[in-house]
């Protein structure tokens, strides 16, 4: 493949990356790694890849995942491991705009770990909550008849308190 | 080497748009999905909107996973606002507190006597004395399954004692086993008739439960002021062929006696998660209801075809939820504020309308404590724990 024989010796070798609004951007080459979509494209273009295009990916998300992608770009010894979770935590505490454009680029580029963490916080938003208030939190329209969800908090009443 | 320039490009270019979570791509919901907990908030995210729905109807895996083992148990308790129609309640019990949920089940059958007789594989078993029928209610389905009359040639005493299912009704077959004060009643499901036991020779059963294979019950055989000896029986039944109704019912002792120091007050038969049986004991804690009973588990285990206790203060990190009406057992280190290889009870308490609380007994050091915030009604003696399924 082309990729193996071209020099990819230098550890802080930077690749661009463009955005679906025209915006260009030089990464490290081991941070835009962690995405396995990029990583797939590089080996494919080789050193021919001028540019790699991300039409899916806009410039705001894209330089929230790139930060990301940053941060997990070395493995993680034990001592800063907690240090770690405390990044990822706060990483992860965004609106839900933003939360679910880097959920779709996560998703897109590829990226498992990132994903993880995402779904996960998601998850712990809905927790406890109530239909109604997921909704608010996600900013999600009820699509049901009023039929349609009686019936259906007819049929699970209990969880419903 | 070919060196040529690859074009790189994708089928479909999506702006970057305001967020719309009711599209999400199916397989990021499904793993938001596998990060839930609990099955009530599973079925909460159920009724948020057309998609959500139909993904969370169909991971079959992670409900039936979420209905096994990830909830705590919930309450059944009668209550009585309304005398004529005495209904089920759901209390919704977390270390501390206790909760009312909006969830109201009826009491099956026209006759408002009916009396709840035990849980059973998640299923509720009602007695009508007045027909001398067995209903089996699941509450969270709404199926009712009715049982043949309880007739026999013996004169049958109407107070069912315990009542055991062999396995989950909604399987299609199950056995039942129904004791009453003086004898046994067992029914094959599809039979039109019971068969009787002859008159017990033994005390009534005071538990009774279906563990590999067959029923197993326990037997209080005698006591005196200080001691009770009881004896672990299993109930087979030799059914006849030629004639269905004349099956008859074995006993047979399969355990050594247990001699017990005080007297026990209640048995219960607890299946853990891991599906070990355990038997607990309560213990009268003293003359005056303020001393609370303690409590002894004992881990049954086959040994050449006798079974054999052994008393444990380890649970493996269980917690065991005890009623006469059914016990639950949870991995307590899935919920905060649970203790591992403790026990809860309910205690009666005197002076109060309302007067059930939640005892919590460690086993490792035998402190027992009672929780003081959310109170029970006295029906909730007449209820049972149970871990609630999902309804499709």
């Amino acid at each position: 493949m082309a990729s193996s024989t071209s020099g990819s010796s230098s550890s802080s070798k930077v690749v661009k990356i463009r955005s679906s609004d025209n915006e260009n951007f030089e990464v490290e080459e081991a941070a835009a790694a962690r995405s396995e979509t990029i990583k797939k494209l590089l080996e494919d273009v080789g050193d021919d890849a001028d540019v790699i295009p991300l039409p899916n990916v806009d410039a705001k998300t894209l330089v929230k995942v790139m930060e990301w992608c940053k941060k997990h770009m070395d493995d993680v010894d034990e001592l800063n491991k907690e240090e770690m979770k405390t990044w990822d935590a706060e990483f992860v505490d965004m609106d839900q705009s933003c939360l679910y454009n880097v959920l779709l680029a996560a998703n897109f580029l590829n990226i498992k770990e990132l994903l993880d963490q995402l779904t996960q916080k998601v998850a712990d938003m809905i927790k406890g909550k109530s239909p109604e208030e997921i909704r608010a939190t996600f900013n999600i329209k009820n699509d049901f008849t009023p039929e349609e969800e009686a019936e259906i908090r007819k049929q699970n009443a209990w969880a419903f308190e | 080497m070919e060196k040529r320039k690859k074009k790189v490009c994708f089928s479909s270019v999506l702006p970057s748009s305001p967020s719309n979570w009711e599209r999400l791509p199916h397989d990021l919901l499904y793993s938001i999905l596998d990060k839930l907990d609990t099955l009530s908030d599973y079925i909460r995210l159920s009724a948020v909107c057309k998609l959500w729905n139909s993904m969370a109807l169909n991971h079959k895996e992670k409900r039936i996973q979420l209905s096994n083992n990830h909830q705590l148990p919930l309450l059944f308790a009668r209550t009585m606002e309304d005398a004529y129609k005495p209904e089920l309640r759901l209390y919704n019990f977390r270390p501390g507190s206790a909760k009312v949920c909006n969830f109201k089940l009826l009491v099956p059958g026209k006759n408002k006597r009916s009396k709840f007789c035990g849980s059973s594989h998640g299923w509720l078993v009602f007695f009508v004395p007045k027909k001398s029928e067995l209903l089996v209610s699941n509450p969270f389905s709404g199926s009712i399954i009715r049982l043949p009359p309880l007739i026999s040639t013996t004169k049958v005493r109407r107070d069912i004692i315990k009542v055991a299912l062999s396995r989950n009704p909604s399987s299609g077959s199950f056995e039942v086993l129904a004791a009453f004060g003086g004898l046994v009643a067992y029914l094959n499901f599809g039979d039109q008739f019971w068969s009787f036991s002859q008159a017990l020779q033994y005390h009534p059963l005071s538990a009774l439960t279906f563990y590999k294979g067959s029923f197993i019950g326990v037997s209080p055989k005698g006591s005196t002021l200080e001691a009770e000896i009881a004896s672990i029986v299993s109930l087979n039944v030799i059914q006849s062929y030629n004639n269905k109704t004349s099956s008859y019912i074995e006993f047979k002792e399969i355990a050594a006696d247990i001699e017990f120091i005080g007297r026990p007050k209640d048995y219960y038969f607890v299946e853990t998660t891991n599906g070990d049986l355990l038997l607990v004991c309560k213990l009268h804690g003293g003359t005056t209801y303020k001393i609370p009973p303690t409590y002894k588990v004992f881990k049954i285990m086959d040994s050449n075809e006798k079974l054999e206790l052994t008393p444990v203060v380890n649970l493996d990190g269980h917690s065991l939820f005890l009623h006469n009406g059914g016990c639950i057992s949870v991995i307590a280190s899935n919920y905060p504020g649970c203790w591992p290889n403790a026990v809860y009870n309910l205690l009666q308490v005197q002076g109060s309308s309302y007067c059930a609380r939640i005892q919590q007994f460690k086993l490792e050091c035998g402190s027992s404590e009672i929780q003081q915030d959310g109170w029970l009604p006295s029906g909730a003696f007449e209820g049972c724990w149970i871990l609630p399924s999902m309804r499709l």
